[in-house]
């Protein structure tokens, strides 16, 4: 191998960049070459020079300034909300656990839904009995016969008020 | 578990800010270091590197990880440090920049303060592309490929520029040591 073609791929040979034939080729040179030696000591000289220049830190809060012109600059871009983020969470941890725990996870999150669902339910409906009942109390002049029977003309007095219009009881 | 920087890009693209901040603390001192070094002057060197995010904020939901994260990073930061270059080329000036240094001892020699400084100068006389190429190697440790894909020539192309900036450093050097 020739000088020139040497001193072409030097620095490639110095970065580590060839392939090791090539790289063999050449070290062989430069063991029989002082020429080339010198121009390799050269190199990485210039090499470690490089490598000196100092570099001031990066200015404390570049990220923050980063995200806020972004957050500014396109509004559309949202955060995630809390829903997403615990959704995220849950779905990559689900990922790390061994099958059994997270066929034990699947099925704890879905009874607790459930249960969840119920109890919903429940408060609902109590909810709504509630409401009729306090608005039955509301009704004028209807109070006398909160404690009347099931079966009795004032228990027929009160189904026939609560299920007329107010405008057929003027009429009457 | 930990995202990779290609499904955060992904996540950018679908409006997620969370996954952009993480891009940027992750990549900021990478982006910093080129910008800084090609243009030594910090205030510029900031707005390079938030243009250079919010480039890759726009683009992301056309973001296809074909090259990785980083290298599409210093590809956009390279042509923005160009770009800026060349607008102010005529204001070059052969002072050496001022840059605090924090490493120098008492035990520093003046020759190689000289050394470094001439070298300092040297590079920022070099053409733009073996600039950027030599700061992507020296200090980022990029293959020459990866040099390649960020500026847009072959590797073998970037060989050809690094031994030209090489060549002209060592020449700076050896005119040094002579006077």
């Amino acid at each position: 191998m020739k000088c020139d073609k040497v001193l072409d791929r030097l620095g490639a040979y110095a970065d580590g960049e060839l392939s090791r034939l090539q790289s063999r080729r050449i070290g062989r040179h430069l063991e029989g070459c002082s020429s080339c030696q010198v121009h390799l000591a050269g190199l990485r000289e210039v090499n470690r020079i490089l490598g000196e220049i100092p570099m001031p830190p990066v200015p404390g809060g570049l990220a923050l300034r980063v995200v806020a012109e972004a957050a500014r600059r396109a509004p559309g871009v949202k955060r995630l909300s809390l829903i997403s983020h615990v959704s995220e969470w849950l779905t990559e941890a689900l990922q790390v656990m061994p099958y059994p725990v997270r066929l034990a996870a699947c099925c704890t999150i879905i009874a607790a839904s459930l249960v969840g669902v119920l109890v919903a339910e429940r408060i609902s409906s109590a909810d709504r009995r509630h409401a009729v009942v306090v608005a039955a109390r509301e009704l004028d002049g209807l109070e006398w016969f909160g404690g009347a029977p099931p079966v009795s003309v004032a228990a027929a007095y009160l189904g026939a008020a609560l299920t007329s219009s107010p405008a057929e009881g003027d009429a009457r | 578990m930990k995202r990779t920087d290609e499904e955060r890009m992904q996540a950018v693209g679908k409006g997620d800010l969370d996954a952009f901040r993480d891009l940027v603390l992750a990549h900021q001192r990478s982006a910093w270091s080129v910008a800084f070094r090609f243009l030594h002057d910090p205030a510029e060197a900031e707005d390079v590197v938030q243009d250079a995010f919010l480039k890759i904020l726009d683009a992301a939901h056309r973001y296809r990880p074909t090259a990785s994260f980083r290298t599409y990073l210093y590809q956009i930061v390279s042509r923005l440090c160009i770009d800026r270059m060349e607008k102010k080329r005529p204001e070059y000036t052969d002072e050496p920049p001022d840059v605090a240094d924090p490493s120098p001892g008492p035990g520093e020699v003046f020759a190689s303060r000289q050394e470094k400084d001439a070298v300092r100068t040297a590079v920022d006389a070099l053409p733009a592309n073996q600039r950027i190429a030599l700061i992507l190697k020296h200090y980022e440790g990029l293959s020459y490929a990866e040099i390649g894909a960020a500026i847009g020539v072959t590797a073998k192309a970037v060989e050809g520029l690094l031994g030209r900036a090489r060549s002209d450093l060592q020449d700076r050097l050896a005119s040094l040591k002579k006077d």
